[in-house]
Protein backbone atom coordinates (compact mmCIF):
# COMPACT_ATOMS: atom_id res chain seq x y z
CA UNK A 1 0.00 0.00 0.00
CA UNK A 2 2.73 2.27 -0.17
CA UNK A 3 3.05 3.04 -3.49
CA UNK A 4 3.73 6.31 -4.44
CA UNK A 5 0.53 8.57 -6.28
CA UNK A 6 0.20 8.54 -9.72
CA UNK A 7 1.92 11.59 -11.54
CA UNK A 8 -0.72 14.02 -12.68
CA UNK A 9 -0.11 15.68 -16.09
CA UNK A 10 0.75 19.60 -15.93
CA UNK A 11 -2.69 20.58 -17.75
CA UNK A 12 -4.71 19.08 -14.86
CA UNK A 13 -3.33 21.13 -12.39
CA UNK A 14 -3.25 24.02 -15.05
CA UNK A 15 -7.19 23.25 -15.08
CA UNK A 16 -7.69 22.67 -11.54
CA UNK A 17 -6.42 26.11 -10.52
CA UNK A 18 -8.21 27.65 -13.46
CA UNK A 19 -11.30 26.73 -11.52
CA UNK A 20 -10.18 27.21 -8.50
CA UNK A 21 -9.64 31.22 -9.47
CA UNK A 22 -13.03 31.32 -11.35
CA UNK A 23 -15.03 29.42 -8.05
CA UNK A 24 -13.16 31.60 -5.45
CA UNK A 25 -13.93 34.29 -7.81
CA UNK A 26 -18.12 33.41 -7.55
CA UNK A 27 -17.50 32.91 -3.97
CA UNK A 28 -16.19 36.18 -3.50
CA UNK A 29 -18.84 38.08 -5.56
CA UNK A 30 -21.63 36.50 -3.12
CA UNK A 31 -20.20 37.02 -0.12
CA UNK A 32 -19.47 40.79 -0.94
CA UNK A 33 -23.27 40.98 -2.41
CA UNK A 34 -24.37 39.51 0.71
CA UNK A 35 -22.35 42.09 2.90
CA UNK A 36 -22.50 45.52 0.70
CA UNK A 37 -25.50 44.92 -1.64
CA UNK A 38 -28.60 46.37 -0.61
CA UNK A 39 -32.33 44.87 0.17
CA UNK A 40 -33.89 47.25 -1.22
CA UNK A 41 -38.06 46.27 -2.01
CA UNK A 42 -38.93 47.05 -5.43
CA UNK A 43 -39.12 49.91 -7.16
CA UNK A 44 -40.96 49.99 -10.41
CA UNK A 45 -41.18 52.52 -13.23
CA UNK A 46 -42.96 52.37 -16.22
CA UNK A 47 -41.91 53.24 -19.53
CA UNK A 48 -44.49 54.40 -22.64
CA UNK A 49 -42.15 52.76 -25.25
CA UNK A 50 -44.34 53.53 -28.40
CA UNK A 51 -47.07 53.70 -30.02
CA UNK A 52 -48.37 52.17 -32.99
CA UNK A 53 -51.02 51.29 -35.31
CA UNK A 54 -51.73 47.72 -35.74
CA UNK A 55 -54.66 46.37 -38.05
CA UNK A 56 -57.58 48.35 -36.79
CA UNK A 57 -55.92 48.90 -33.32
CA UNK A 58 -52.92 50.89 -31.58
CA UNK A 59 -50.40 48.65 -29.95
CA UNK A 60 -48.97 50.32 -26.73
CA UNK A 61 -45.60 49.30 -25.60
CA UNK A 62 -44.36 49.49 -22.04
CA UNK A 63 -41.60 48.77 -20.26
CA UNK A 64 -41.17 47.94 -16.76
CA UNK A 65 -37.97 48.80 -14.91
CA UNK A 66 -37.43 47.53 -11.54
CA UNK A 67 -34.99 49.68 -9.62
CA UNK A 68 -35.03 48.16 -6.72
CA UNK A 69 -32.65 44.91 -5.35
CA UNK A 70 -35.42 42.51 -5.23
CA UNK A 71 -37.81 41.14 -7.43
CA UNK A 72 -41.20 41.81 -7.58
CA UNK A 73 -44.00 39.32 -8.68
CA UNK A 74 -46.96 39.13 -10.65
CA UNK A 75 -46.63 42.91 -11.12
CA UNK A 76 -49.95 44.26 -12.36
CA UNK A 77 -49.96 47.08 -15.45
CA UNK A 78 -53.37 49.43 -16.11
CA UNK A 79 -53.46 51.35 -18.91
CA UNK A 80 -56.01 54.07 -19.92
CA UNK A 81 -56.69 55.33 -23.19
CA UNK A 82 -58.88 58.38 -24.86
CA UNK A 83 -59.67 57.42 -28.24
CA UNK A 84 -60.77 59.68 -31.04
CA UNK A 85 -64.47 59.72 -30.47
CA UNK A 86 -63.99 61.18 -26.87
CA UNK A 87 -66.25 58.58 -24.98
CA UNK A 88 -65.84 56.63 -21.84
CA UNK A 89 -61.68 55.60 -21.50
CA UNK A 90 -61.00 52.28 -22.46
CA UNK A 91 -59.35 50.13 -19.66
CA UNK A 92 -56.70 47.63 -20.06
CA UNK A 93 -54.66 45.48 -17.88
CA UNK A 94 -51.85 42.94 -18.65
CA UNK A 95 -49.84 40.94 -15.63
CA UNK A 96 -46.35 40.18 -15.69
CA UNK A 97 -44.89 36.79 -14.09
CA UNK A 98 -42.19 38.74 -12.64
CA UNK A 99 -39.89 41.70 -12.56
CA UNK A 100 -36.63 40.64 -11.27
CA UNK A 101 -34.26 43.59 -9.73
CA UNK A 102 -32.79 46.18 -11.64
CA UNK A 103 -34.25 44.26 -14.63
CA UNK A 104 -36.40 44.95 -17.62
CA UNK A 105 -39.63 43.49 -18.74
CA UNK A 106 -41.58 44.63 -21.97
CA UNK A 107 -45.16 44.17 -22.76
CA UNK A 108 -48.09 45.36 -24.96
CA UNK A 109 -51.44 46.73 -24.72
CA UNK A 110 -53.33 46.11 -27.66
CA UNK A 111 -56.49 48.96 -27.67
CA UNK A 112 -59.50 49.16 -30.26
CA UNK A 113 -59.05 51.79 -32.62
CA UNK A 114 -56.56 55.05 -33.70
CA UNK A 115 -55.18 55.99 -30.21
CA UNK A 116 -52.83 58.94 -29.51
CA UNK A 117 -49.89 58.95 -27.04
CA UNK A 118 -51.03 61.75 -25.47
CA UNK A 119 -54.31 60.27 -24.27
CA UNK A 120 -52.90 57.15 -22.20
CA UNK A 121 -51.97 56.84 -18.69
CA UNK A 122 -50.26 54.07 -17.53
CA UNK A 123 -50.09 52.96 -13.94
CA UNK A 124 -48.89 50.43 -12.02
CA UNK A 125 -51.52 48.20 -9.74
CA UNK A 126 -49.65 46.28 -7.27
CA UNK A 127 -46.92 43.40 -7.12
CA UNK A 128 -46.49 40.54 -4.97
CA UNK A 129 -43.43 38.92 -3.11
CA UNK A 130 -41.88 36.33 -5.25
CA UNK B 1 -28.25 -11.24 -24.74
CA UNK B 2 -25.05 -9.77 -27.24
CA UNK B 3 -23.39 -13.26 -27.61
CA UNK B 4 -26.76 -14.53 -28.38
CA UNK B 5 -27.99 -11.88 -31.34
CA UNK B 6 -24.22 -12.26 -32.55
CA UNK B 7 -24.81 -16.40 -33.29
CA UNK B 8 -28.07 -15.38 -35.34
CA UNK B 9 -27.65 -15.72 -39.10
CA UNK B 10 -27.30 -12.09 -40.89
CA UNK B 11 -30.83 -12.87 -42.21
CA UNK B 12 -31.77 -11.25 -38.42
CA UNK B 13 -29.82 -7.98 -39.82
CA UNK B 14 -33.14 -6.07 -40.05
CA UNK B 15 -34.34 -7.71 -36.77
CA UNK B 16 -31.41 -6.65 -35.07
CA UNK B 17 -32.03 -3.27 -36.65
CA UNK B 18 -35.38 -2.75 -35.45
CA UNK B 19 -33.87 -3.70 -31.91
CA UNK B 20 -31.43 -1.36 -32.11
CA UNK B 21 -33.98 1.07 -32.59
CA UNK B 22 -36.33 0.27 -30.23
CA UNK B 23 -33.50 0.59 -27.50
CA UNK B 24 -32.56 3.97 -29.15
CA UNK B 25 -36.44 4.93 -28.74
CA UNK B 26 -36.30 3.94 -25.42
CA UNK B 27 -33.82 5.34 -24.66
CA UNK B 28 -35.00 8.67 -25.90
CA UNK B 29 -38.18 8.46 -24.37
CA UNK B 30 -36.63 7.75 -20.49
CA UNK B 31 -34.42 10.75 -20.60
CA UNK B 32 -36.82 13.61 -22.75
CA UNK B 33 -40.34 12.15 -20.97
CA UNK B 34 -39.91 14.91 -17.84
CA UNK B 35 -39.52 17.49 -20.87
CA UNK B 36 -42.14 16.35 -22.69
CA UNK B 37 -44.56 16.95 -20.54
CA UNK B 38 -43.68 20.54 -19.51
CA UNK B 39 -45.48 23.03 -20.51
CA UNK B 40 -42.89 26.07 -20.36
CA UNK B 41 -40.76 23.23 -23.01
CA UNK B 42 -43.46 23.41 -25.24
CA UNK B 43 -44.16 27.25 -24.84
CA UNK B 44 -40.50 27.71 -25.84
CA UNK B 45 -41.22 26.00 -28.78
CA UNK B 46 -42.89 28.77 -30.56
CA UNK B 47 -41.45 31.80 -28.58
CA UNK B 48 -37.47 30.63 -27.97
CA UNK B 49 -35.51 33.12 -30.66
CA UNK B 50 -34.66 31.13 -33.74
CA UNK B 51 -31.40 32.19 -33.00
CA UNK B 52 -30.91 30.62 -30.01
CA UNK B 53 -32.53 27.29 -30.97
CA UNK B 54 -30.15 27.23 -34.06
CA UNK B 55 -27.36 27.58 -31.24
CA UNK B 56 -28.62 24.56 -29.63
CA UNK B 57 -28.47 22.40 -32.33
CA UNK B 58 -25.09 23.56 -33.44
CA UNK B 59 -23.88 22.66 -29.98
CA UNK B 60 -26.02 19.28 -29.67
CA UNK B 61 -24.07 17.69 -33.02
CA UNK B 62 -20.73 17.67 -31.96
CA UNK B 63 -21.66 16.80 -28.32
CA UNK B 64 -23.58 14.24 -29.64
CA UNK B 65 -20.48 13.23 -32.03
CA UNK B 66 -18.18 13.42 -29.04
CA UNK B 67 -20.40 11.10 -26.30
CA UNK B 68 -20.72 8.71 -29.31
CA UNK B 69 -16.95 8.47 -29.31
CA UNK B 70 -16.68 8.32 -25.60
CA UNK B 71 -19.22 5.31 -24.98
CA UNK B 72 -18.24 3.79 -27.89
CA UNK B 73 -16.40 0.84 -26.68
CA UNK B 74 -14.72 0.17 -29.36
CA UNK B 75 -11.79 2.08 -30.33
CA UNK B 76 -11.62 1.03 -33.65
CA UNK B 77 -14.47 2.19 -34.16
CA UNK B 78 -14.82 4.69 -37.26
CA UNK B 79 -15.35 8.49 -37.15
CA UNK B 80 -17.70 7.58 -39.77
CA UNK B 81 -19.85 5.25 -37.41
CA UNK B 82 -19.86 8.18 -34.77
CA UNK B 83 -21.21 10.93 -37.12
CA UNK B 84 -24.16 8.18 -38.25
CA UNK B 85 -25.02 7.23 -34.47
CA UNK B 86 -25.00 10.88 -33.37
CA UNK B 87 -27.23 11.35 -36.78
CA UNK B 88 -29.54 8.08 -35.79
CA UNK B 89 -29.82 9.55 -32.25
CA UNK B 90 -31.29 12.69 -33.19
CA UNK B 91 -33.87 11.20 -35.86
CA UNK B 92 -35.50 8.44 -33.17
CA UNK B 93 -35.70 11.57 -30.52
CA UNK B 94 -37.40 13.16 -33.18
CA UNK B 95 -39.49 10.69 -34.31
CA UNK B 96 -40.26 10.03 -30.45
CA UNK B 97 -41.11 13.26 -29.11
CA UNK B 98 -43.21 14.09 -32.07
CA UNK B 99 -45.24 10.87 -31.47
CA UNK B 100 -46.10 11.86 -27.88
CA UNK B 101 -46.47 15.56 -28.54
CA UNK B 102 -49.13 14.58 -30.90
CA UNK B 103 -50.62 12.07 -27.99
CA UNK B 104 -50.17 14.73 -25.94
CA UNK B 105 -52.13 17.30 -27.91
CA UNK B 106 -49.05 19.45 -27.68
CA UNK B 107 -49.01 19.85 -31.26
CA UNK B 108 -52.23 19.61 -33.55
CA UNK B 109 -53.91 21.40 -35.81
CA UNK B 110 -54.24 24.96 -36.41
CA UNK B 111 -50.29 25.12 -35.36
CA UNK B 112 -47.75 26.53 -37.85
CA UNK B 113 -44.93 24.83 -38.83
CA UNK B 114 -42.55 27.45 -37.11
CA UNK B 115 -44.01 26.19 -33.71
CA UNK B 116 -43.88 22.29 -34.66
CA UNK B 117 -40.61 22.44 -35.45
CA UNK B 118 -39.58 24.73 -32.65
CA UNK B 119 -41.51 22.15 -30.00
CA UNK B 120 -39.79 19.10 -31.72
CA UNK B 121 -36.55 20.52 -32.09
CA UNK B 122 -36.46 21.26 -28.33
CA UNK B 123 -36.76 17.98 -27.36
CA UNK B 124 -34.22 16.36 -29.63
CA UNK B 125 -31.37 17.22 -27.84
CA UNK B 126 -31.85 15.49 -24.43
CA UNK B 127 -33.71 12.46 -26.27
CA UNK B 128 -30.53 12.37 -28.78
CA UNK B 129 -28.91 11.75 -25.62
CA UNK B 130 -30.96 9.26 -24.33
CA UNK B 131 -31.27 7.11 -27.44
CA UNK B 132 -27.24 7.36 -27.61
CA UNK B 133 -26.62 6.59 -24.05
CA UNK B 134 -29.27 3.56 -24.34
CA UNK B 135 -27.58 2.54 -27.43
CA UNK B 136 -23.97 1.75 -25.05
CA UNK B 137 -26.19 0.35 -21.95
CA UNK B 138 -27.42 -2.89 -23.74
CA UNK B 139 -25.84 -2.15 -27.28
CA UNK B 140 -23.51 -4.51 -29.17
CA UNK B 141 -20.60 -4.15 -26.94
CA UNK B 142 -21.99 -5.81 -23.65
CA UNK B 143 -19.40 -8.79 -23.69
CA UNK B 144 -16.31 -6.15 -23.67
CA UNK B 145 -16.87 -4.85 -20.24
CA UNK B 146 -15.24 -1.54 -21.40
CA UNK B 147 -11.92 -3.51 -20.49
CA UNK B 148 -10.53 -1.37 -23.90
CA UNK B 149 -12.55 2.06 -22.94
CA UNK B 150 -9.36 4.85 -22.82
CA UNK B 151 -10.20 7.33 -19.86
CA UNK B 152 -8.71 10.80 -20.56
CA UNK B 153 -8.71 14.04 -18.23
CA UNK B 154 -11.06 15.47 -21.33
CA UNK B 155 -13.41 12.82 -21.38
CA UNK B 156 -13.86 12.89 -18.18
CA UNK B 157 -14.97 16.67 -17.68
CA UNK B 158 -16.59 16.01 -21.54
CA UNK B 159 -18.93 13.30 -19.78
CA UNK B 160 -19.33 15.64 -16.53
CA UNK B 161 -20.15 18.40 -19.02
CA UNK B 162 -23.09 15.80 -21.05
CA UNK B 163 -24.47 14.98 -17.19
CA UNK B 164 -24.78 18.33 -15.90
CA UNK B 165 -26.47 19.28 -19.76
CA UNK B 166 -29.38 15.97 -19.19
CA UNK B 167 -30.17 17.11 -15.40
CA UNK B 168 -30.06 21.09 -16.19
CA UNK B 169 -31.75 21.13 -19.25
CA UNK B 170 -34.71 19.21 -17.26
CA UNK B 171 -34.94 22.38 -15.10
CA UNK B 172 -33.72 25.62 -16.67
CA UNK B 173 -36.72 26.26 -18.84
CA UNK B 174 -39.20 26.11 -15.66
CA UNK B 175 -40.27 28.92 -13.56
CA UNK B 176 -39.00 27.98 -10.39
CA UNK B 177 -35.44 28.22 -11.54
CA UNK B 178 -36.01 32.10 -11.28
CA UNK B 179 -38.63 31.93 -8.61
CA UNK B 180 -36.10 29.89 -6.58
CA UNK B 181 -33.30 32.56 -7.09
CA UNK B 182 -35.39 35.75 -6.43
CA UNK B 183 -36.20 34.43 -2.42
CA UNK B 184 -32.64 32.72 -2.16
CA UNK B 185 -30.63 35.71 -0.18
CA UNK B 186 -26.86 35.68 -1.18
CA UNK B 187 -26.14 34.01 1.62
CA UNK B 188 -28.34 31.19 0.74
CA UNK B 189 -26.30 30.78 -2.32
CA UNK B 190 -22.94 30.90 -1.01
CA UNK B 191 -24.23 27.89 1.18
CA UNK B 192 -25.75 25.69 -1.98
CA UNK B 193 -21.99 26.67 -3.51
CA UNK B 194 -20.84 24.88 -0.66
CA UNK B 195 -23.22 22.37 -0.50
CA UNK B 196 -22.82 21.59 -4.66
CA UNK B 197 -19.09 21.38 -4.51
CA UNK B 198 -19.38 18.88 -1.02
CA UNK B 199 -21.70 16.43 -2.90
CA UNK B 200 -20.03 16.59 -6.14
CA UNK B 201 -16.66 15.64 -4.34
CA UNK B 202 -18.53 13.01 -2.59
CA UNK B 203 -19.33 11.64 -5.72
CA UNK B 204 -16.18 12.23 -7.31
CA UNK B 205 -14.75 10.29 -5.00
CA UNK B 206 -16.73 7.50 -3.98
CA UNK B 207 -17.90 6.89 -7.77
CA UNK B 208 -13.79 7.30 -8.52
CA UNK B 209 -12.67 4.79 -6.33
CA UNK B 210 -15.35 2.31 -7.91
CA UNK B 211 -13.55 1.72 -11.33
CA UNK B 212 -12.25 4.78 -12.49
CA UNK B 213 -8.01 5.90 -13.40
CA UNK B 214 -8.74 9.06 -12.57
CA UNK B 215 -8.71 8.88 -8.89
CA UNK B 216 -6.67 6.67 -6.70
CA UNK B 217 -6.96 5.89 -3.47
CA UNK B 218 -2.72 6.81 -2.78
CA UNK B 219 -4.07 10.18 -3.75
CA UNK B 220 -4.65 13.47 -1.42
CA UNK B 221 -7.99 14.74 -1.14
CA UNK B 222 -7.12 18.13 -1.95
CA UNK B 223 -5.33 16.59 -5.63
CA UNK B 224 -8.77 15.15 -6.82
CA UNK B 225 -10.64 18.73 -5.36
CA UNK B 226 -8.66 20.56 -7.42
CA UNK B 227 -8.01 18.11 -10.49
CA UNK B 228 -11.55 16.91 -10.69
CA UNK B 229 -14.21 18.58 -8.61
CA UNK B 230 -13.08 22.24 -9.19
CA UNK B 231 -13.27 22.01 -12.97
CA UNK B 232 -16.47 19.93 -12.86
CA UNK B 233 -18.32 22.54 -10.98
CA UNK B 234 -17.22 25.35 -13.03
CA UNK B 235 -18.09 22.69 -15.98
CA UNK B 236 -21.79 22.14 -14.24
CA UNK B 237 -22.03 26.35 -13.71
CA UNK B 238 -21.11 27.05 -17.61
CA UNK B 239 -23.49 24.41 -18.69
CA UNK B 240 -26.08 25.96 -16.71
CA UNK B 241 -25.76 29.61 -17.52
CA UNK B 242 -25.32 28.49 -21.25
CA UNK B 243 -28.72 26.95 -20.56
CA UNK B 244 -30.41 29.72 -18.83
CA UNK B 245 -29.18 32.00 -22.16
CA UNK B 246 -30.34 29.31 -24.68
CA UNK B 247 -33.97 29.54 -22.68
CA UNK B 248 -33.96 33.36 -22.37
CA UNK B 249 -34.12 33.25 -18.49
CA UNK B 250 -30.80 35.17 -18.21
CA UNK B 251 -32.69 38.01 -20.68
CA UNK B 252 -33.32 41.25 -19.08
CA UNK B 253 -31.45 40.26 -15.73
CA UNK B 254 -29.53 42.17 -13.80
CA UNK B 255 -25.57 40.67 -13.61
CA UNK B 256 -26.05 39.69 -10.30
CA UNK B 257 -30.10 37.48 -10.43
CA UNK B 258 -28.11 36.07 -13.41
CA UNK B 259 -25.28 34.96 -11.07
CA UNK B 260 -28.10 33.90 -8.62
CA UNK B 261 -29.91 31.43 -11.09
CA UNK B 262 -26.53 30.63 -12.39
CA UNK B 263 -25.95 28.98 -8.84
CA UNK B 264 -29.37 27.86 -8.36
CA UNK B 265 -29.41 25.99 -12.01
CA UNK B 266 -25.75 24.73 -11.14
CA UNK B 267 -26.40 22.61 -8.34
CA UNK B 268 -28.57 20.26 -10.38
CA UNK B 269 -26.02 20.42 -13.01
CA UNK B 270 -23.58 19.51 -10.50
CA UNK B 271 -25.29 16.81 -9.66
CA UNK B 272 -25.76 15.30 -13.01
CA UNK B 273 -22.11 16.24 -13.55
CA UNK B 274 -20.50 14.02 -10.73
CA UNK B 275 -23.04 11.58 -11.15
CA UNK B 276 -22.08 11.40 -14.74
CA UNK B 277 -19.87 8.18 -14.61
CA UNK B 278 -22.84 6.66 -13.00
CA UNK B 279 -25.63 7.21 -15.34
CA UNK B 280 -23.56 7.27 -18.58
Amino acid sequence: MSRRPPKRPLIEWIFGAFSAVLVVALVGFLAWEAVFAGSRPPELVLELTSVEPAGSGTTVKIAIVNRGDEAASAVIVQASAQDASGGEPLQKQIEFDYVPGHGTRYGAFIMPGKVEAEGIRIEIGGYAEP
Amino acid sequence: MATRSRSRSPATASGRALRDFGRAAGGALLFSLPMLMTIELWELGFYLDRGRLITLMLAALPMLFFLSRQIGFEKTRSWRDDVIDALIALGVAAVTSSVLLVLFGAIGKGMSADEIIGKIAIQMVPGAIGALLAKSQFGDTGDEDGAEREETYGGELFLMAVGALFLGFNMAPTEEMMLISFRMTEWHALGLVALSLALMHGFVFAVGFAGGSEVSPEESMWSAFLRLTLPGYVVALSISLFLLWIFARTDGMSFGDAVMAMVVLGFPSAIGAASARLIL
